[in-house]
């Protein structure tokens, strides 16, 4: 999971995008596993287990459980992996660029 | 990384037996010396007809020759010398021959509690004996729909993997304890949120399940659930069903970030976001 989400991070730092994370790990391994893997963006913190409040809140039951949200704030995708997660993320960019293009 | 959780959890439930017969030296226990000392005396007595076994006392023996038998199989698997040898004794698990023990057991005393127990062994064991889980299912179908002890089996049916909804079903409408009926109304709903992991919000599956889980807070929210209760669980699913959805506007997520910086989801409005549930394992 790491080199493919910095990768997308890196090649879309200049767009607008934003890859947040929801963290079930206990804070000194989140820490390490951040700088070990040079994680750069930005997580919440669940309190250390996988039944933090977010988590339970979200009925989240399976890791990673990915959502992708348009820039207006819709759900559009959920659970795309890989290659299906960057061509989500390009359409919705795609979407704002068309839209201020009008 | 579920499939992952859920291997580890069977290896534990494999493990567990094995564990507890070691704990009870058969040598050592006092339940085996009183067993020697109640055999010394049925010879003494002389040629009585030893008294038959209660169905109960035949369901713990067959318990104690189960734990024993695994404790050779495990013996026997860690010695193997090779991947050939290790999968014939995995082929050989003891539970399939005692799915059948076990069986006999519950065919011989169908309504009894006791019955109930060996229907309930043959499904947690069901891992090396599937058509033993379906039988077993049938028979409390037919038996202990109404029983007051299926409060306690109803999660193990539950995840049996095989076809409990008709179980379930007939729990929620003939049992007369509101645990059971709320027990078995949650985890036929949550049984069906699993199978219908990719249908749609608006399909008729999750519409159930969305009708079971509001069920579930209504009328059987209080009922204690692990550490907490039906209530809170069936709490998240409705969540997900109505709030979650694809099209949908997404919940704010208001949080701290590992430096203890409060953060919102919605300040990344007017961005594409990913959101990643992670963990480092």
């Amino acid at each position: 999971m790491y080199p493919h989400e910095r990768s997308l991070v890196k090649r879309l730092a200049n767009e607008p995008f934003a890859l947040i994370g929801v963290n079930s790990d206990k804070k000194e391994r989140v820490r390490t596993a951040m700088e070990q893997n040079n994680i750069t963006w930005r997580s919440f913190w669940d309190g250390g287990s996988t039944g933090g409040p977010i988590a339970s809140k979200w009925n989240v039951t399976g890791w990673p459980t990915i959502y992708v949200i348009d820039h207006k704030g819709k759900i559009r995708f959920k659970n795309v992996r890989g290659p299906a997660m960057d061509k989500a993320v390009d359409e919705l960019l795609a979407e704002i660029k068309s839209e201020s293009g009008k | 990384m579920i499939k992952v959780l859920i291997g580890a959890a069977f290896l534990v439930g494999a493990f567990v037996p094995q564990l507890e017969a070691q704990r009870k030296d058969p040598a050592k226990s006092p339940d085996s010396q009183q067993a020697v000392q109640k055999d010394a005396a049925a010879k003494d007595e002389g040629k009585k007809d030893p008294k038959p076994l209660t169905p109960q006392q035949q369901y713990t023996q067959l318990l104690k020759d189960h734990s024993k038998a695994m404790v050779v199989h495990r013996r026997a698997y860690t010695q193997a010398k090779t991947a050939q040898e290790r999968s014939k004794i995995l082929r050989n698990n003891p539970a399939k021959e005692f799915t059948a023990k076990f069986q006999a057991l519950a065919e011989a005393n169908p309504e009894s509690d006791t019955g109930l127990k060996a229907m309930v062994w043959m499904i947690r064991n069901g891992r090396a004996n599937p058509l033993g889980v379906r039988t077993a299912m049938r028979l409390i179908e037919k038996h202990h729909v109404a029983s007051p002890g299926i409060t306690a089996v109803i999660t193990s049916v539950g995840r049996s993997g095989a076809n409990s909804e008709n179980l379930l079903r007939a729990v929620m409408e003939k049992n007369p304890s509101q645990d059971a009926k709320g027990l078995a109304c949650f985890t036929l709903a949550r049984a069906l949120m699993m199978q219908n992991r990719r249908a749609k919000a608006d399909s008729p599956q999750l519409k159930e399940v969305l009708a079971l889980m509001k069920r579930v807070q209504g009328e059987f929210g209080d009922i204690k659930y692990g550490r907490k209760t039906l209530g809170a669980y069936a709490e998240s699913t409705v969540f997900e069903l109505t709030k979650l959805q694809v099209g949908m506007d997404v919940p704010d997520i208001v949080g701290n970030d590992i430096d203890d910086a409060e953060f919102k989801l919605s300040q990344y409005r007017g961005k594409v976001v990913v959101i990643d549930f992670w963990g480092d394992w």
